[in-house]
């Protein structure tokens, strides 16, 4: 993973002509505006101040070689940006010449902090006189010798010493590195891109846990850690994705090398096309948020690139990999997109209701059962088979929440349910629950299983799934006539076993005959429950859950058995 | 040439990939590196200042590993002793006395390797220890925790072939990123690169990172590779050192 970051960040850097190591430190500042406090040095140690003036930023940033630092101490160079001028000019200016003139010693250097101090009142009046004139937001930086801090050679050695001096307390000279696998003059052994590589622990170092010689685990050149840096940068600015609670980095990956170009194609069209995405793509072609995101580009792309996905947490300054999954390929995810218009096409009218992640997210509480969420959306990637009886416990514990309400006429009962099936549907297409239902059913009902009842292999679990029909007709009938439906006490707040099940028949049909509505769709419906209770095996080898979820899914697709039903009256 | 063929599986196996600490992930493959720990482990050369490293390595050894289970990763929240400052002080620090650390680890994980040594003294006590199912240290999978077991499979003869022409033929085993010259990507397989530590010195210093590549679904790779070893049964295997050893 960290190898295919690099590689996005040195295509990055080739296209920016990759320039010297310090162009690659510097970072855009974005303000319009600097005021530049001009100082005249000689080599003797001599400096004067010149005066202050403004200027307007342009494009080229580098100049002012600008890297922010910590928010209490200074920047990598006397260049920050301007909150008081007071505090910046003593915190960030004067403060960044302290840290320097006490590690490095530099004649040059120590005189202009020296004159910085002494000028300090006269400098920062001229520098609010500069600021009154301008209501952008401004930069400070310096000018020495009428050049710009980028141009001047003690400041850049001293940009470079800091920037790397964390990382170059545990290095080493002469070694190879882990990263581009050639042997470098320097390679440090604290990579501190990713927080989820630290050595704050002595078992973290494998080999004798000596942090002196913790290079050896995992030693990087310092070129290649530029380069994990700008990839780190451009797969946060535009490969970061929120996904129902969690935050994830799309990472795509050469498999072959013979993909290069491809990668360097997707990564050009999203430093330039990234918004035309929203444009052009509808919400509706997205399942992993309800925003836009680079599946629904990846599946047009050939395989020889693959995409990772790490989802990460940040805990304070810690970063934890919560799940990395590996290696998906567009192909994997054309069939994905494939598999959600087909539940789709199943489920809801055209262009209703798409099908996301969030219907799944809806049965795996967050914060509860995070664990099994990603579980799920790994093996989803993956295609590793998982199988219903995984999933009842979740989609059961949901519904007979809203259960309680379904009497009093809250429909939440019924879209839950509809989103389970949507669920079961969407991965029995995606190849992930296997599919048991494909041998063929006869009888009246062979289309329906056929079509939804993936799971549904069984004589019981489909005597189930008619029978939570035919109560839902019922309960259709009560509310009809009576204005509430009072037959969903006998439904044990879904928490019936196969004893419950099997009496439930004879209550529907009587309660039926009692409303005067024992029609002879009911009794045809009522018929072939019988028969497949009669030819199901006597002890059904079933969950409590994985029954009740069957019986909701039959309620819930009521109105499709009864199509047949009365299609066939008419024939 | 004579090859020590042995099985080796577990419930669980973790070999931690170089660029995690705090979340550590796992290769998906024994890494050589880790195989000749494993090596040291039956015949009973120790850790101790890195002596197996002094026994078997990649100028003494030669290996090739196989899968024989498809990849599967679990996760699973470890307790770690929170010994910052290396002393265990639970009540100094916020975080309490313990940290829990989310560890990548394989399921089920089996391998095929394959061994073939130049020292013909210590390749037969290898081949006694493993036939007799017999190991001096407990052979584990990465951690200590991950107890294996080794199994012999066989000392077959495997030889060497040119591959004359660039047509791909099947290769059973994991294949070094380097050796192949094409790889022909069939539809349904799953194909994984991963990069590990290749060549180690006894100072534990790694003076060669290599990528491998692999069907993480355990079935055999299409490549192209310019020489292979292939046994009477045509199980077509690639070494992981190809300088002539063996020969």
């Amino acid at each position: 993973m960290i190898e295919a970051i690099a590689q996005i960040g040195k295509i990055v850097l080739e296209k920016q002509g990759e320039g010297s190591v310090v162009d690659q430190l510097v970072e855009n500042p974005g303000y319009p505006a600097c005021v530049l406090v001009a100082v005249r040095a000689d080599e003797e140690g001599n400096v004067v101040w010149e005066g202050c003036e403004i200027e307007g930023c342009g494009s080229d940033y580098k100049k002012y070689l600008f890297r922010s630092g910590s928010s209490r101490g200074a920047n990598y160079s006397p260049t920050a940006k301007i909150t008081t001028i007071e505090n910046t000019y003593e915190q960030k200016v004067i403060g960044w010449f302290r840290t320097v003139t006490r590690k490095m010693d530099h004649p040059v250097l120590r005189a202009i902090e020296q004159l910085l101090v002494q000028k300090k009142e006269a400098i920062l009046q001229e520098l609010r006189e500069k600021l009154s004139l301008s209501t952008d937001r401004s930069l400070i930086s310096l000018k020495i010798n009428g050049s710009y801090l980028y141009d001047c050679e003690p400041f850049r050695d001293a940009f470079l010493h800091l920037v790397h001096e964390k990382d170059m307390e545990l290095s080493a000279r002469d070694q190879v590195c882990a990263i581009c696998g050639e042997r470098k003059d320097t390679v440090i052994g604290k990579l501190s891109v990713f927080r989820f590589y630290t050595l704050d622990k002595p078992g973290f170092i494998t080999g004798g846990f000596d942090e002196a010689k913790a290079w050896r685990n995992y030693p990087v050149c310092l070129s290649c850690k530029a380069h994990i840096e700008e990839g780190r940068k451009f797969v946060e600015s535009h490969l970061h994705y929120r996904f129902y609670g969690f935050s994830y980095f799309v990472i795509p990956t050469l498999l072959i090398p013979a993909g290069k170009d491809v990668l360097d194609e997707l990564l050009q069209y999203l430093t330039d096309g990234k918004k035309d995405i929203r444009v052009h793509q509808e919400q509706a072609d997205s399942f992993m948020t309800t925003e836009e995101d680079l599946l629904g580009l990846m599946q047009d792309y050939d395989n020889s690139l693959s995409l990772q996905l790490l989802f990460l947490q940040k805990i304070q300054s810690a970063e934890r990999i919560l799940l990395l999954i590996e290696d998906v390929l567009p192909s994997r995810i054309s069939e994905l997109f494939q598999a959600k218009k087909a539940t789709e096409s199943l489920l809801y009218r055209e262009g209703d209701h798409p099908f996301h992640f969030g219907f799944l997210r809806t049965f795996f509480r967050p914060g509860v059962y995070d664990k099994y969420f990603l579980q799920v959306v790994e093996y989803v990637f993956q295609k590793k088979p998982l199988s219903i009886s995984f999933f009842a416990p979740f989609f059961m514990e949901q519904l007979r929440a809203d259960f309680y309400d379904y009497e009093a006429g809250d429909w939440s009962f019924v879209n839950k349910t509809r989103q389970a099936l949507a669920v079961v549907l969407f991965l029995e297409q995606a190849g992930v629950l296997v599919r048991k239902g494909e041998k063929a059913v006869q009888g009246k009902f062979a289309q329906l299983f056929d079509a939804y009842g993936g799971q549904l292999e069984s004589p019981e679990k489909q005597a189930v799934f008619l029978l939570g029909a035919l109560t839902q007709m019922l309960l259709d009938i009560q509310q009809q006539k009576r204005g509430s439906k009072p037959f969903v006490k006998q439904l044990m707040g879904l928490k019936m076993d196969q004893k419950a099940i099997k009496g439930l028949l004879p209550k529907v049909i009587g309660k039926l005959e009692e409303y005067e509505s024992y029609y002879a769709s009911h009794r045809q419906l009522a018929e072939e429950i019988s028969h497949l209770f009669l030819s199901s095996s006597p002890r059904w080898k079933l969950s409590v859950d994985e029954l009740n979820f069957y019986f909701a899914c039959g309620m819930n697709l009521s109105w499709k058995v009864k199509e047949i039903v009365a299609n066939k009256e008419e024939k | 040439m004579n090859v020590l063929v042995f099985d080796v599986r577990a419930d669980f196996g973790h070999f931690r990939q170089m660029y995690s600490t705090s979340s550590p992930l796992t290769h998906s493959f024994i890494p050589p590196t880790a195989l000749f720990g494993l090596l040291g482990a039956i015949v009973g050369v120790g850790k101790e200042d890195n002596d197996y490293l002094r026994v078997f390595n990649h100028e003494t050894t030669n290996v090739a590993v196989r899968l024989m289970e498809p990849v599967r990763k679990t996760r699973v929240g470890i307790n770690y002793v929170n010994t910052k400052g290396n002393i265990w002080v639970p009540k100094q620090r916020r975080e309490g006395a313990r940290t829990q650390i989310r560890v990548e680890f394989l399921r089920f994980p089996r391998f095929r390797c394959y061994v073939y040594m130049n020292d013909h003294e210590r390749f037969s006590q290898l081949v006694d220890f493993v036939r007799q199912h017999k190991s001096v240290y407990t052979p584990c999978l990465g951690l200590s925790e991950c107890l294996a077991d080794v199994r012999f499979v066989a000392v077959d003869d495997f030889h060497r072939v040119e591959a004359m022409d660039k047509e791909p033929v099947p290769i059973c085993s994991v294949i070094p990123g380097r050796d192949i010259q094409a790889l022909k990507v069939e539809p349904g397989k799953e194909y994984r690169k991963e990069r590990v530590a290749w060549e180690m010195d006894p100072a534990r210093v790694v003076s060669r990172y290599e990528e491998v590549i692999f069907e993480a679904g355990a079935r055999p790779l299409l490549a192209s590779v310019p020489y292979y070893w292939e046994n009477a049964q045509g199980e077509r295997i690639v070494f992981f050192y190809s300088n002539g050893k063996g020969e």
